[in-house]
């Protein structure tokens, strides 16, 4: 049928193979290396639940080899062990534990605060998981889909395909998602019989069965993400019947780890499904019955099973040939590569048996983290996942009643077997002395333990090892403590490729001006800034700069919010939302306003122009349009004042015309209104501007002159047009977000919400200046002044460096923070770095020097320059 | 099935006192708030409309306003027989048989019109190119899968 290329090396292909069968039956037994210890790991539960078999194919990393159907051709990588997975020097961590301690991150390399970069960089370097691609093309987009159905049944077992089929057969829109193919990971007998039987049933009963798809979360709504089959579904069900099953348990003794360790159900599967031995010489370590049909499995593939250890009444029904020992439990699996012998503990005494396989069937974990994080939802189990070891009539029934809405009967399973050492979690390579040492050091409860230990955040999101972390806790604590509960279990359910996960990412709505394709044509470079999609750069950002400075630069400013205000109370109402003065504002002037919130904190700040009628035009910041519009709404209301606010941001555009050869170009552009070159401070006018209405905004946000020109929206791109033309012999240019960052901070200009904390007063800001505190009332008035009397404690400063400042740096004073960056620029016309950051006073006086990362910081007063008008 | 059209129209948006707004038999469909309405007229029509709209208004309350919001807002309709399945797809919203609600479709904020023939949505022009291209995946879908 072909042939895998595995490190290199041809690996025939059979068919119904899994990348895992086949390499297997190559003869691979280590299939990756541990994240921390770089221990071998071999094939263990074939079922998709834990993290040893993760091999790289065809570049993807993080395929689980158990689940995916082999192909000719393949490319497949074994990851984790250098130089490779087979001779790996870095297995040397495995001898370094103490070097390695649990919750390392906490204890180690932190002093001096220099070494865990270093550190950092080498951990990464040497954790035993694969790589993510960083170079090559990107992967393709995934698609995202939406389906909204009656029932969703996730699991394509017995219970999950009777659940559909009873859904489907009542006239509901059933669909059915099973990670692999129905009824592909079981041997021929009586449950694939039974699961054939059933998945018939589903069809003819209307069923859609999508395999090969994985749900990973129940969100509230409730709405199912399933990844698979080159696309991401949402499917937004009215009910959903989780079928997920049981996983077997994962027992914890010294050395459960080696290759040749097994869950029972996997070594049946490779046996009864693939034709693979997975041991010539097995011993198998039995509490359940099923243990039995494992026996069986391995005997008729031609494992030779020397003996069987459990209890008494399991071990009556051994086949000849096989040494029963009664009440025998393992205590160490022995091997280098791989498991060479077990030692057990007998009620006579200790045994060792040379074997090269240990196969486990101690009971069943339900693999229930979807129906756990369901919550409220509208989701039933059934079959194991609620009743683990159920029999097939019974999960079968089980499946029925969920579908018609009923409850499961719900059984518990038993404490997880927990030894004195061995591995607990694979994914993530915790002990259970790991688990010792942090217990020791105070960290008691399931969800402290998993934080600082990492246990069960690996890939199986402890579908293996939750059960043994939560009998760890419960054997700790004092007899008649509760029951541990389970770690939360958090989507997502199963490892998800990064690409599924973005699949649908442009489904983020996204607001556009009416200029969104002009920015294009000029090659902006877009981005998000909030909801708008907004220009950052055309081009170079110091050139779009020194246009600004030295000529004339045009920013889109259509995503400004902006309000008109009419009615018989409009005045009143402005007068109490804005700390400013405003009923001295005469038609065609404007002042800087701030909003304030009732505790005197700032909400947002903008323009306020005085119209004719009594009316008012307000703007407000690009992202708080939304909210200043409820919040005007909301005073009108509470002060029954009679107004219309009407949000024009969307009906309008807008275009900045700053630079010194702003007043030329506009000469050149203006066909009716005033000369707007000569628009003072705080003035606006109506004009029409190349044939567009507009109203004209002096201001001063940029520094130097500025005009903003507020128009409708269909007219932005014929204006804009007109603008760059009539300007190019003056050197106009578009400029972004990028230059309009280092234009602002050069006037020292905070932007609310990222220069700002929530709990910044004017005077914090250096904006006390625009709170007219004699007004005899506003919005948070009464605040300022409480707030006013006492000391300023914390203030916005502007800070100038010769080396570079980065963003969200601490700034620091004799070892201690006192304040942070928040924001940084480099001027080349000031030719320093200059930033704006919240400063703490120091026994009652601001530094007038900081070291922001290491680099020496002047406080100084803003604005840095002084580029007139403005 | 269900057809999604982008619709040319005018927008007019009327302030005004409540009871001026009853006066208006355009607005009765389209209140948004009591104080608040929106009018759609095809694009020909929206000259005379306006100023009809603002006399009728005016005789009752001087202070309403009459602006032209039709650059605001962008159209389209959903037609067809699964024109209200389809719509209850893209939104929760509760869908008269005729009359106006305002609330999110696909998440934004909207008006929706409902007449005989069709749905109509409107939407802020500031999210219309967003909008458009998410409905024109999701009503397709939908299709499929009532097929």
């Amino acid at each position: 049928m072909g042939h895998l290329d595995v490190d290199g090396r041809p690996v025939e292909v059979r068919p119904g193979d899994t990348i895992a069968s086949a390499m297997f039956r190559a003869g691979v037994r280590t299939f990756t290396r541990s994240l921390k210890y770089h221990r071998r790991r071999g094939l263990y539960c074939l079922s998709g639940d834990c993290p040893n078999c993760l091999v790289t194919v065809d570049g993807v990393p993080g395929v689980r080899a158990c689940e995916t159907p082999a192909a000719d051709g393949q490319r497949v990588r074994r990851k984790g062990g250098w130089p490779s997975v087979e001779r790996d020097v870095l297995a040397v961590a495995d001898h370094l534990h103490a070097l390695l301690p649990v919750g390392f991150y906490s204890k180690t390399f932190i002093r001096p605060r220099w070494a865990w970069s270093l550190a950092e960089r080498a951990i990464r370097s040497v954790t035993g998981v694969g790589r993510l691609p960083t170079t090559g093309p990107a992967p393709e987009a995934v698609p995202l889909r939406h389906r909204r159905v009656d029932v969703l049944v996730i699991g394509g077992g017995v219970a999950g395909l009777a659940a559909a089929a009873q859904a489907g057969a009542s006239g509901a829109r059933v669909l059915l998602v099973e990670e692999g193919r129905v009824g592909g990971r079981l041997a021929p007998g009586p449950v694939r019989d039974r699961v054939a039987t059933l998945a018939d049933e589903a069809r003819r009963a209307g069923v859609e069965v999508a395999e090969g798809r994985t749900a990973v979360g129940i969100y509230e709504g409730p709405l199912v993400p399933v990844v698979g089959g080159d696309e991401t579904l949402r499917v937004e069900p009215n009910r959903i019947v989780v079928a997920t099953g049981a996983v077997e348990e994962h027992a914890v003794f010294v050395g459960n780890d080696l290759p040749g360790v097994w869950l029972g159900r996997g070594a049946a599967r490779l046996a009864g499904v693939h034709g693979v031995r997975p041991a010539e010489r097995a011993v198998v370590w039995a509490r359940t019955a099923e243990a039995l049909e494992h026996v069986r499995a391995l005997r008729e593939i031609g494992t030779e099973v020397v003996a069987v250890c459990g209890p008494a009444g399991l071990l009556t029904q051994l086949p000849d040939g096989v040494e029963p020992i009664v009440d025998g439990e393992v205590v160490r699996a022995v091997g280098r590569r791989a498991v060479e012998a077990v030692e057990l503990r007998t009620p006579e005494g200790r045994r060792r048996i040379a074997c090269d396989g240990l196969v486990v069937s101690l009971g069943r974990s339900p693999r229930d983290g979807l129906l756990r994080m369901a919550g409220d939802e509208p989701a039933v189990g059934a079959g194991e996942v609620v009743a683990p070891g159920c029999s097939l009539d019974e999960a079968e029934a089980s499946g029925r009643r969920a579908a018609a809405g009923g409850r499961p009967e719900a059984t518990s399973c038993g404490r997880a077997r927990l030894g004195s050492d061995g591995i607990v979690c694979l994914c993530e390579d915790v002990g259970a002395a790991d688990l010792d040492v942090a217990w020791a050091e105070g960290w008691r409860s399931v969800e402290i333990l998993k934080r600082y230990t990492t246990a069960t955040m690996g890939p199986c999101q402890g579908a293996l090892c939750a059960p043994a972390l939560a009998a760890f806790v419960e054997g700790r604590r004092r007899p008649t403590a509760a029951a541990a509960e389970r770690p939360t279990a958090r989507p997502p359910a199963r490892p998800v490729p990064l690409a599924a996960l973005a699949a649908g990412v442009d489904e983020l709505p996204e607001r556009r001006t009416g200029l969104h394709d002009r920015h294009l044509a000029l090659g902006a470079r877009l981005g998000r800034s909030g909801a708008w999609l907004r220009p950052f750069r055309y081009g170079d950002p110091d050139e779009e700069v020194r246009a600004v400075r030295e000529a004339v630069g045009l920013l889109d400013v259509g995503t400004l919010g902006r309000f008109l205000i009419a009615g018989p109370h409009a005045g009143a109402l402005v007068d109490r939302v804005l700390c400013c003065r405003t009923d001295d504002l005469a038609p065609g002037r404007s002042r800087y306003a701030l909003a304030l919130d009732p505790g005197g904190y700032v909400r947002d700040d903008g323009l306020l122009c005085a119209l004719e009628d009594g009316r008012f035009l307000l703007t407000s910041t690009s992202g708080g349009a939304d909210a200043m519009e409820a919040w005007l709404r909301d005073v009108a209301d509470r002060g029954g004042l009679r107004v219309h606010v009407v949000n024009q941001t969307s009906w309008l555009g807008g275009v900045l015309v700053a630079g010194p050869q702003a007043p030329t170009l506009l000469a050149r552009v203006v066909e009716r209104g005033p000369d707007l070159g000569s628009l003072p401070p705080g003035a606006h006018a109506e004009a029409v501007v190349a044939g567009v209405a507009c109203r004209a905004l002096r201001t001063g946000f940029v520094g130097g002159y500025a005009v903003e020109l507020h128009h409708r929206r269909a007219a932005s791109v014929a204006l804009w047009d007109a603008l760059l033309v009539a300007g190019r012999d003056l050197g106009a240019r578009a400029f972004g977000l990028d230059a309009l960052d280092v234009l602002r901070l050069e006037r020292g200009h905070p932007y609310l919400g990222q220069d700002t904390l929530p709990d910044d007063d004017p005077r914090k800001l250096g904006l006390g200046w625009a709170v007219a505190l004699d007004k005899p009332a506003f919005v948070g008035r009464s605040a300022l002044v409480r707030l006013w009397a006492r000391p300023l404690e914390r203030r916005l400063v502007g800070v100038r460096a010769d080396g570079p400042l980065a963003r969200g740096a601490p700034f620091e004073l004799d070892g201690a923070v006192v304040g942070r960056l928040t924001s940084a620029a480099r001027s080349r016309r000031l030719g320093a770095w200059i930033g704006l950051g919240w400063l703490r006073a120091v026994d009652g006086a601001f530094p007038e020097r900081v070291r922001v990362a290491g680099v020496s910081a002047a406080v100084v007063p803003i604005p840095f320059e002084e580029a007139g008008g403005g | 099935m269900a057809e999604l059209r982008r619709r040319a129209c005018a927008v007019i948006a009327c302030y005004a006192r409540p009871e001026a707004l009853d006066l208006l038999e355009e607005a009765s469909g389209c209140r948004v708030a009591p104080d608040e309405a929106l009018v759609v007229v095809d694009e020909d029509a929206a000259g005379p409309a306006r100023a009809r709209i603002h006399r009728t208004l005016a005789g009752v309350d001087p202070d309403a306003l009459v602006l032209d919001a039709t650059d605001g807002w962008t159209a389209w309709s959903l037609e067809g027989a699964d024109a209200r399945v389809a719509f209850e797809r893209l939104s929760d919203l509760p869908l008269p048989t005729s009359g106006a609600v305002a609330g999110a479709v696909l998440g934004i904020p909207a008006r929706v019109l409902v007449t005989a023939g069709s749905i109509l949505v409107l939407v802020t022009s500031a999210e219309a190119a967003w909008w458009e291209r998410t409905a024109r995946r999701r009503v397709p879908e939908l299709e499929e899968e009532l097929r």
